[in-house]
C-alpha cells in the first residue's frame, strides 16, 4: 500500500488567487496534485455546502484562496467567506471535521510563491493528520 | 447614409493604467482602438506595484467595464488585457503623425520579439537553453534574467522576447523550440494605419539616478535604490519571495529603511521647479508596507520637504502613518548618503525637534524619484507638430488638463499631464476618451453595434452533447508527456460526449479549418478545447465555434499544457495524461450543466440629470448635450455658476472662472437640449439605469416636478469653509483668505498704508476633530494673493505660516515666485500653533520662527486666515433623497477610491469635482467631462446589453427574507413593494454570486454557476487519479 495522498479541493478565486496559480505555472513552480483547483468567480461564492459536499464525497482537506482583504473584486467578498469559514469550522467540528482540514487563504495575484507553499503545507499537514473521518471506513476496507 | 460612415478609431499611445482607462471607455463606447506601449508589456508601472495608496491594496481590476464586462477580460489585470473593440499593440513606437484632425495617418514601428507569439507554446524551453544571463530591468536590477524572456513574470500570454543587445546569437533556443516560433533574424516592421483621433498616454519617465549630478551623493551603494526599485523588492515577483525585504548588497534583512524626498524634483538649480506630485504619499505606503511586511522591528524615516497629502483621504493616510505604524517624518534636506565600511549608510540631517545634527544608520534608503518630464513633451510636440508652453510642456487648451492647444482630435492623459495618482489617472483617462468621443461624434463616425455580435441559438430542451477538440501543439504536447490518445479514448468514454477530436495546430489555418469541418459534422451542442495558450486563441476560436453553431457560453477553453506544466517534475507520464483525463471531465461536467446564456437588452432613457449649476455641472450638462443627450441641470440657487462662477475674478495660474461662467450658461441657456430648474431641489430619486424617477421641489412653489432620466451626475460644489480660531470675528483686520482676495482686488485695502500681513494656512484644516483633509487650494491662494500684495506694493512684510506648502505639480513655480519676491514662509506644526491676541482691535501674534528657534512677535495690519473648502451643505439632504454615500467629511463616496473615482457603487449615478473633494479648476472640469463620458456611455445607444452571467430570482421559491439585498456588494438587487417581489437590475449585477450563498432557499442562483453544476464539478474533482494503484 502506497503513502496516504490526500485529496484537497480548493476553490480559487479568479481574480487574486486562480492568478497566483496560473502564475506558479508559468513560473514552473511546482507544488502538490493533491490540489484539485476550482475556479470560482469569488471566495464569497462558495457556498458552505460546497464545502461540505467535498468532504462527504472524499475530500480530506478543503482550501479557499482569495484576495487580501482591500483586494476583492466584488468589493467585500473575501470578508463574507471569512465569516463563513469561522462558522463552517465550528459546525464541521461537530461532526468529526476538525478545524485543520478547512483552510482559508489570502493570496494575492503576484504571489506564485506562497500559493506553492500554502499547497505544499497544506497536504504536508493533511498527510500527517492522515485521511478524513468521513474517509476512513472505506480506507480500513481498502 | 449610414452604411458609409465610418467606425471611429482612435489611437492611444501608451498602455499604462490612464491609456488603458481611455482605451476601455472608448471601446465600450462603441469605438475601435489602437492601443500602443513602446515597452514590452501593457499596465505601465502599475504593473510593477502590488500595493497602491491610499489602501495599499490592489484592486486595479475594478477599472474593468461593468455593464459590457463580457465583450472585455474578466480575470486579473496584472495578466493581460483584452476588449473585442481594442487591438493592443506593445513594443510598438507612434514613429510619425501626419494628416489633419479627423484624418491622422500614424506611422506605427513595431519592434522586433524575435519570438513569434502567434506560435509561441510559452514552455519556456528556451529560457532554460538560453546561456546569457544578464539584470532584469523589471525588477531593476535587483535579479536577473536571460537574452531570451518574459518581461513580466505575471502575465498571460507570456509573449517571451529576446534582447538583442546582450543575445551572443548562439541559437541555443532556436535548437530546443518545437514550434519554430524563434526567429533571431526578425526585423521591426513599419505599418500606417488610419485613425480619427489620438490619445497620448505615454505616461512620464522617472528622474535616473545614475545620469544626474546631483543624485551620485547618494547613489553610493546598491543599498541605496529608487522607490520604484524597492516596490520590487516588497513584491512576491520581485526579490520578496521568502517574504524579507532583503538589503540588495547582502541580501541581509533589512531593519532600518530612510527615504529621502523630492529626488529630481523642487530643484531650481536643475531647472526642474516642480513638484512631482505622488512621492510623498508613495514613500509614506512604502514606509506603512515596509512595517507590514518585514515586521514590527523594521524602523522607518522619511526626509522630506513639504509632506504634499493633498488628494482625498491622504491626509488621514499620513496620520494613519504615523499614528498607528509609527512611520517617522523628519522636515530635513539630507545632503548625502556615506556608505561605512560594514555597508551600512550613514545619514547626518538637522533634526527640527531637537534643534540638533544628529547621525543615524540605515540598511537601505530609498530615493524617491520624481518626474522628468520635458523630453517626452518635446518628442510628442515635434510628432504631432503641438505646441510646447513656456514651461516646456506641451500646451493645453484654457481650462481644459486634456485638450492639446490647438491640436482638433488630439488629447493627453495620465502622467504625460504632470504625475499623477490612480484616481486622477483614471478620471484624465475617461474624460481623454470622452473629448475624443465629442470629437468622433461631431466629424460623424460610426460606433460598432454589440447587437452584431449574434449568437447561435441552442435549445435548451436538448440533451447536453459535447465535443472535445484538443490540440497536439505540433507533436508537442506528446513531447510533453500526455499520452493524447489515451486521453482521447477515455473522454470518448465519458457520458454526454459527442466527439473528440485531436488537431495538430489550432494556431495554424489548416488546424482551425480542419476545427471548423469536424464541429460542424459533430452535431453536437456543448464544446469543450483544450490548446497551449487559451487566452491567445479565444477570440479566434470562439469564432470558429460560432461558425460552426455553437453558442459561446457553451464553449470552454482550457490550458491543455497547462495542467502538465502543474504538475510536480517527478511525476510520470501517466499520472499527469490521468489529472488530465480528470480535469477535462470535470470542465465536461461544468458544461453540461450549463445552460445557453443569453444577453439581455434593457431599454435606456437616453436623459441626464445634473445637480448642481456650477462650472463643472455646466460643463457636464453641456458635453452630453452637445452630444444629443437630453439634459436636466437642477440647481437650488437661483443663479447658475456656483462659488467659482460667481465669485472668483482670475486665479494665480490666469484662469478667469467668472468670465468662463458667464461663457457656460450663455451657452447652456441657448442650448436646446438642456432644460434649467433654478431655485429647485431634487427631494427623491427611485430607479436604476436607464430608468429613474425624481421628484423636483421649486422654493416658492407648491409646484413638484417629476423628471424621467436614465442617469445622474452629481456636481455640487463646496464653499469657503467657517472657523472662529485665531480671533477671528473679532477684529475687521482678521479676514478670510477669500475676503483678503475681495478687498484686494476692489481696492478697499489701501496696501500704501500696510507694513505687515500675516496669513495663517490650515486655519481648522488637517486636524482631528476638525476639516480632517487638506482643501487643496488654500496654498495657492495663499501665494497668489501674497505675490499680489508684492505687486502692488514691495515693501509689505508678508508671512505665511504654513504646515505642509501644497504647491503640488508646476504650481511649484509660483510658491518659488514668492519666496523670491520675498514672501516669509514660516513653518508651524500643531503643537505649537501661531497665538493671536486683539489690542486696540488690531491683532498681535507671536509664533515661533523655526530657523532662529525664537519667538517673533508682529502686529500685522491684516491677519489672512486660510479656512479651508467645506463640502455644499445640501450634500446630506441629497445624499438620503439618492440613497448615495457621503464620508465622515461630507463629500460624496466615489465607488473606488482609486479605480472608480467618478462612479458610484449604484450604476447609473456619477459625480465630479468639489462634491467629491476640494480640487482646483482644472481638475473640476476633467472630473465633469469624465463623468459625462461615464454616463455617455451607457446612454447613448438607447439601450444596454447585459451580461450573460447575471444573477436570478426563482420567485417561486423566494421567501422574500431579503438577505440577498444585503448580502449584495453593488446594490442591485431590491425590493419591490408593489409587486411584493425581489427584483435585479440586471445593468449593475456582476454576477460575484454573493446572494446565491446568502440565499437559504436556493432562489438566488448566478447564470452559469448553479449549484447543480458546481458539485458535478467537485465529485469530478475528487474521482481518484492519485493513487497508482487504480491506474491500472
Amino acid at each position: 500500500m502506497s503513502e496516504f495522498e490526500p485529496k484537497i479541493v480548493a476553490f480559487f478565486c479568479n481574480w487574486c488567487t486562480f492568478t497566483a496559480a496560473d502564475l506558479a505555472g508559468t513560473s514552473r513552480l511546482t507544488y502538490p496534485p493533491n490540489i484539485k483547483i476550482i475556479r470560482v468567480m469569488c471566495s464569497g461564492m462558495v457556498d458552505p455546502k460546497y464545502v461540505i459536499k467535498a468532504f462527504l464525497n472524499g475530500a480530506d482537506g478543503v482550501l479557499i484562496g482569495g484576495c487580501w482583504p482591500g483586494d476583492c473584486h466584488y468589493i467585500n467578498g473575501n470578508l463574507k467567506a471569512r465569516r463563513r469559514v469561522a462558522l463552517l469550522t465550528e459546525l464541521l467540528s461537530q461532526y468529526g471535521i476538525g478545524p485543520e482540514r478547512l483552510w482559508l487563504r489570502w493570496i494575492a495575484a503576484s504571489e506564485g510563491t506562497m500559493l506553492k507553499e500554502v499547497a505544499e503545507q497544506m497536504t504536508a499537514s493533511i498527510k500527517k493528520l492522515g485521511p478524513s473521518e468521513l474517509n476512513k471506513p472505506q480506507a480500513m476496507v481498502a | 447614409m449610414a452604411e458609409n460612415k465610418p467606425i471611429g478609431t482612435v489611437l492611444v499611445a501608451g498602455a499604462g493604467i490612464s491609456g488603458i482607462k481611455a482605451a476601455i471607455e472608448l471601446a465600450e463606447t462603441g469605438y475601435k482602438v489602437l492601443l500602443t506601449d513602446s515597452s514590452t508589456q501593457v499596465g505601465g508601472i502599475l504593473a510593477k506595484l502590488d500595493y497602491q495608496f491610499p489602501s495599499d491594496h490592489c484592486g486595479m481590476c475594478r477599472m474593468l467595464p461593468m455593464v459590457g464586462r463580457e465583450y472585455s477580460s474578466e480575470y486579473c489585470m496584472r495578466k493581460s488585457l483584452y476588449h473585442e473593440n481594442i487591438e493592443i499593440l506593445p513594443f510598438t513606437e507612434v514613429v510619425s503623425v501626419a494628416g489633419d484632425a479627423g484624418k491622422y495617418k500614424v506611422e506605427l514601428k513595431k519592434r522586433a520579439r524575435y519570438v513569434n507569439s502567434e506560435v509561441c507554446n510559452e514552455l519556456g524551453k528556451c529560457i532554460e537553453a538560453c546561456p546569457v544571463e544578464t539584470a532584469d530591468e523589471f525588477n531593476h536590477g535587483l535579479t536577473t534574467r536571460k537574452a531570451i524572456y518574459k518581461s513580466v513574470p505575471h502575465n498571460v500570454p507570456q509573449l517571451l522576447l529576446i534582447d538583442k543587445s546582450v543575445c551572443t546569437e548562439c541559437g541555443e533556443c532556436v535548437k530546443v523550440c518545437s514550434t519554430g516560433a524563434i526567429n533571431l533574424h526578425a526585423q521591426d516592421e513599419v505599418e500606417t494605419r488610419e485613425v480619427h483621433a489620438i490619445v497620448l498616454a505615454s505616461g512620464v519617465k522617472l528622474y535616473n539616478t545614475k545620469e544626474y549630478e546631483d543624485a551620485k551623493s547618494y547613489a553610493v551603494s546598491p543599498d541605496v535604490v529608487t522607490s520604484l526599485a524597492f516596490e520590487r523588492m516588497l513584491s512576491g515577483t520581485g526579490t520578496y519571495r521568502d517574504g524579507i525585504i532583503k538589503r540588495p548588497s547582502d541580501g541581509k534583512p533589512a531593519k532600518k529603511i530612510a527615504w529621502i524626498q523630492c529626488m529630481g524634483s523642487r530643484n531650481k538649480r536643475q531647472n526642474r521647479d516642480y513638484c512631482s506630485s505622488v512621492c510623498c504619499m508613495f514613500a509614506l505606503k512604502e514606509a506603512v508596507l515596509a512595517k507590514e511586511k518585514g515586521g514590527d522591528d523594521v524602523e522607518t524615516t522619511i526626509f522630506y520637504m513639504d509632506m504634499r497629502t493633498f488628494g482625498k483621504g491622504f491626509q488621514q493616510y499620513r496620520a494613519n502613518a504615523e499614528e498607528e505604524h509609527g512611520v517617522r517624518l523628519v522636515r530635513c534636506r539630507v545632503q548625502e548618503v556615506v556608505r561605512e565600511p560594514d555597508g551600512n549608510l550613514r545619514i547626518r540631517y538637522f533634526d527640527p525637534e531637537t534643534n540638533e545634527f544628529q547621525i543615524a544608520h540605515y540598511d537601505i534608503v530609498v530615493m524617491s524619484t520624481g518626474q522628468i518630464p520635458f523630453d517626452d513633451h518635446r518628442k510628442w510636440a515635434e510628432l504631432v507638430n503641438g505646441e510646447l508652453s513656456p514651461t516646456g510642456l506641451l500646451a493645453t487648451e484654457k481650462y481644459s488638463k486634456v485638450r492639446l492647444a490647438g491640436k482638433q482630435g488630439i488629447f493627453m492623459c495620465g502622467s504625460l499631464m504632470g504625475l499623477t495618482d490612480i484616481s486622477e489617472a483614471m478620471a484624465s483617462g475617461i474624460a481623454a476618451a470622452g473629448e475624443a468621443t465629442s470629437f468622433l461624434n461631431a466629424i460623424g463616425t460610426d460606433k460598432v453595434s454589440f447587437e452584431d455580435i449574434a449568437e447561435p441559438v441552442t435549445d435548451d430542451r436538448q440533451l447536453p452533447k459535447a465535443a472535445v477538440l484538443l490540440c497536439k501543439c505540433g507533436e508537442f504536447a506528446g513531447a510533453e508527456g500526455i499520452d493524447l490518445d489515451m486521453i482521447k479514448t477515455e473522454v470518448m468514454k465519458h457520458r454526454g460526449v459527442g466527439t473528440v477530436h485531436v488537431v495538430n495546430s489550432i494556431c495554424s489555418e489548416e488546424g482551425q479549418k480542419e476545427a471548423l469541418d469536424v464541429l460542424k459534422k459533430a452535431k453536437c451542442n456543448r464544446l469543450l478545447i483544450g490548446a497551449c495558450q487559451p487566452f491567445m486563441y479565444r477570440r479566434k476560436v470562439r469564432d470558429i465555434a460560432k461558425k460552426a453553431g455553437y453558442n459561446s457560453s457553451l464553449v470552454q477553453i482550457f490550458d491543455l499544457l497547462g495542467i502538465a506544466r502543474r504538475g510536480t517534475e517527478e511525476a510520470s507520464k501517466l499520472a499527469w495524461t490521468r489529472r488530465t483525463i480528470n480535469e477535462i471531465k470535470a470542465d465536461l461536467e461544468s458544461i453540461k450543466q450549463k445552460p445557453a446564456l443569453h444577453v439581455q437588452s434593457v431599454p435606456i432613457n437616453p436623459t441626464a440629470l445634473v445637480v448642481g449649476g456650477g462650472i463643472g455641472g455646466m460643463h457636464s450638462a453641456l458635453s452630453l448635450a452637445n452630444r444629443g443627450i437630453p439634459v436636466h441641470i437642477v440647481e437650488k440657487s437661483g443663479e447658475l455658476g456656483g462659488f467659482a462662477g460667481n465669485q472668483i475674478a482670475a486665479t494665480v495660474d490666469g484662469l478667469k472662472p467668472m468670465t468662463m461662467a458667464k461663457d457656460l450658461k450663455l451657452k447652456v441657456f441657448e442650448h436646446n437640449k438642456i432644460t434649467v430648474h433654478l431655485n429647485s431641489q431634487v427631494t427623491k430619486t427611485e430607479g436604476t439605469l436607464g430608468a429613474f424617477e425624481s421628484k423636483i421641489v421649486s422654493s416658492g412653489t407648491d409646484q413638484k416636478t417629476y423628471l424621467h432620466h436614465g442617469a445622474v451626475i452629481m456636481a455640487t460644489g463646496g464653499h469657503e469653509g467657517q472657523t472662529d480660531e485665531y480671533g477671528y470675528g473679532q477684529s475687521d483686520r482678521i479676514v478670510t483668505q477669500f475676503q483678503f482676495k475681495q478687498q484686494l482686488e476692489s481696492g478697499a485695502i489701501d496696501l500704501s498704508a500696510v507694513e505687515n500681513v500675516v496669513m495663517i494656512q490650515c486655519v481648522g484644516s488637517r486636524e482631528a476633530g476638525k476639516r480632517e483633509y487638506c482643501s487643496r487650494i488654500c496654498c495657492m491662494w495663499a501665494v497668489a494673493n501674497a505675490l499680489k500684495i508684492k505687486e502692488m506694493n514691495p515693501d509689505v512684510r508678508v508671512y505665511v505660516l504654513y504646515r505642509d506648502i501644497m504647491t503640488y505639480g508646476f504650481l511649484e513655480q509660483y510658491y518659488t515666485k514668492a519666496r523670491a519676491a520675498g514672501v516669509i514662509f514660516v513653518n508651524y506644526d500643531l503643537n505649537s500653533k501661531p497665538q493671536v491676541e486683539i489690542a486696540d482691535g488690531m491683532p498681535v501674534m507671536r509664533f515661533t520662527e523655526n530657523i532662529l528657534n525664537t519667538e517673533v512677535e508682529i502686529s500685522p495690519d491684516y491677519l489672512v486666515l486660510s479656512t479651508g473648502v467645506d463640502p455644499e451643505t445640501s450634500n446630506t439632504e441629497l445624499a438620503e433623497a439618492f440613497s448615495l454615500p457621503l464620508n465622515n467629511d461630507g463629500f460624496f463616496s466615489e465607488a473606488d477610491s482609486k479605480w472608480r473615482p467618478i462612479e458610484f457603487k449604484q450604476i447609473g449615478s456619477f459625480l465630479a469635482g468639489v462634491s467629491h473633494s476640494p480640487m482646483p479648476l482644472p481638475d473640476v472640469i476633467m472630473q465633469a467631462e469624465a463623468a459625462a463620458q461615464k454616463a455617455y456611455t451607457y446612454l447613448s445607444g438607447g439601450s444596454i446589453n447585459t451580461a450573460r452571467v447575471i444573477s436570478t430570482v426563482k420567485d417561486a421559491l423566494c421567501i422574500r427574507c431579503q438577505r440577498c439585498i444585503a448580502a449584495c456588494p453593488f446594490e442591485a438587487r431590491s425590493y419591490n413593494a408593489a409587486e411584493h417581489r425581489i427584483e435585479v437590475d440586471p445593468a449593475g449585477c456582476q454576477g460575484c454570486g454573493m446572494c446565491a450563498v446568502a440565499c437559504r432557499n436556493n432562489a438566488a442562483e448566478v447564470s452559469g454557476w448553479s449549484d447543480k453544476q458546481m458539485m458535478s464539478v467537485i465529485d469530478a474533482k475528487l474521482a481518484d487519479d492519485l493513487q497508482p494503484s487504480t491506474a491500472s
